[in-house]
């Protein structure tokens, strides 16, 4: 059985409406990506109970929480913007919602998160002495201390810099897989999802466009818009290889283009003759922009083209006709 | 002395309360974005301190009871109600400012609306309840109007001690009232708008 089942959770506002079904398993962290105003953290809202759902059910261990405050869920909350208490040092902000099993002493377990996310010695500090990463960690151990059911992360990372995002996405996946809990991530990055999620949920215009591992959800993407969002790559239609009747795409990525000559032709789907557009060097390779019949081709190389013109092949496994 | 001393006690407790009865006001107020609390309570400005104590003059005409002790108590009453408007309004700001967010993470961390109002979000108020208090301590202390009204000559404060001696024809004494009423009001209002705002928003 499912951990968490939402069943047709609908939330309509004026201009934007949410319907989504999807489960998650027990221990296990998912992702949600999706551009801006895909309904990303209306959907978290709505499972940690800051929002109330129009219809549907939302299950977390077969028990119907849809309607039950906030604070009788026992889902724990990360921010975007920390939300520590300015009132209460390090210890404290830990303290607030800490949940200990008789005999085990706070101020030890407290001192077991700091450590846990590597800020030991931290508890008498004020929060607002802390750096915008430490603040964070501070966040992630005030949760985990109220042992929630679920841990929902909503943008976490998006204040951070670049190299802190990845030191602390890190430790997050860490924390998961020492304690075991249930982790609901949202992010706008998918860099970040691709790094630690179990699985990953598309979110566009409030539906959910696909969801699977990161491998299946990059290499098989089910529809053009989730094949974009996950990387870069090619979209060319049908109807340039003479199939008129649908309007589908073949979609590649760029590392499978291949530019030397090939021998089986049946076992490829082949462009001939496109135009060198651009070529960028980016230490490890060429990312070039390739011109085939007005549409534009990525394609990464190991060298750069010595000619202006040049014949593509593509694995047909690595091909997908999307739409 | 003891007009001092009542004038002294009254403003604290007054103020004190107030500033309480304020803080979950503007807190309130801020939480739901409401505008209509704030306008019902600055009623009492509107209405002026003369008319507010004859309201209270006409419930205390329905008691039985005549003592100082409830004369010390509706002039109290009548100093809150006098306070409370700008009790709320020095607040208001520092309520609006307190992020939603940190009661959302205190539920989410099993902990109660109150909960999270008396442990994280009145701390937070801490430089604004200081100016509060000052702010409401001042004006209780030169309030005169509805004290006249109530105090049926049992509670005498600072202000009605002024008056008694202007109408004897004692400048001298009524000057020396009215220095020591200045000098307590700017000490309270020092004492308002300096200290450190830690734990709190500025």
């Amino acid at each position: 059985m499912a951990y968490l089942e939402c069943k047709d959770l609908r939330r309509v506002h004026t201009q934007f409406s949410l319907d989504v079904s999807f489960s998650m398993d027990k221990g296990e962290l998912l992702c949600i990506i999706g551009p801006s105003g895909s309904g990303k953290s209306t959907l978290l809202s709505l499972i940690c109970g800051i929002d109330t759902p129009d219809s549907g059910t939302i299950l977390l261990d077969g028990k119907d929480i849809s309607r039950e405050p906030i604070q009788r869920r026992n889902i724990g909350m990360v921010f975007q913007d920390f939300s520590l208490f300015l009132s209460m040092d390090v210890a404290k902000n830990i303290q607030y919602g800490m949940k200990t099993e008789p005999g085990k002493d706070k101020a030890r377990e407290t001192e077991r998160l700091l450590e846990m996310v590597g800020l030991q010695g931290y508890g008498k500090r004020k929060v607002t002495e802390l750096s915008g990463g430490e603040a964070q960690r501070v966040a992630l151990a005030r949760a985990v201390a109220a042992k929630p059911q679920i841990l929902l992360l909503d943008e976490p990372l998006s204040a951070l810099d670049a190299p802190l995002r990845k030191r602390i996405r890190t430790m997050i996946r860490q924390i998961h897989d020492s304690t075991g809990i249930t982790m609901l991530y949202v992010t706008h990055d998918r860099e970040e999802a691709f790094a630690i999620a179990d699985r990953i949920m598309i979110m566009n215009g409030g539906t959910i466009e696909s969801i699977g591992t990161p491998e299946e959800i990059y290499h098989h993407p089910k529809n053009l818009f989730s094949a974009f969002f996950t990387g870069d790559g090619t979209g060319i239609p049908m109807s340039l290889f003479g199939d008129k009747t649908e309007k589908k795409y073949l979609f590649f990525r760029p590392e499978d283009i291949i530019f030397d000559e090939i021998s089986d032709q049946d076992k490829y789907v082949i462009l001939k003759n496109a135009e060198v557009f651009s070529v960028e060097y980016t230490g490890s390779g060429y990312v070039l922009k390739l011109n085939f019949k007005g549409y534009m081709v990525t394609a990464y190389s190991q060298r750069r083209p010595e000619s202006k013109t040049m014949d593509l092949a593509i694995p047909a496994e690595a091909v997908a006709t999307l739409s | 002395m003891s007009a001092i001393l009542n004038s002294i006690i009254i403003a604290a407790l007054a103020s004190f309360i107030a500033m309480k009865m304020a803080s979950s006001i503007a807190v309130g107020a801020a939480r739901r974005k409401s505008s209509f609390t704030v306008l019902l309570t600055s009623l009492p400005m509107a209405v002026g301190s003369v008319s507010m104590g004859l309201g209270f003059a006409f419930i205390a005409a329905r008691m039985p009871i005549r003592n100082t002790a409830f004369s010390y108590l509706l002039v109290l009453l009548a100093h809150i109600t006098a306070v409370l408007p700008f009790s709320v309004r020095t607040m208001m700001p520092g309520a609006r400012r307190i992020p939603e967010r940190l009661s959302l993470a205190a539920k989410t961390l099993g902990g109660s609306t109150k909960q999270a109002y008396r442990r994280i979000e009145y701390p937070m108020l801490k430089p604004y309840r200081r100016r509060a208090m000052a702010f409401a301590f001042a004006l209780s202390l030169g309030e005169t109007n509805a004290t006249l009204a109530l105090s049926e000559g049992r509670v005498t404060t600072i202000p009605i001690l002024i008056y008694k001696m202007i109408d004897q024809y004692n400048y001298q004494g009524a000057s020396a009232l009215a220095v020591i009423l200045i000098v307590v009001a700017i000490t309270v209002f020092a004492i308002g708008e300096t200290g450190g705002d830690e734990n709190g928003i500025s």
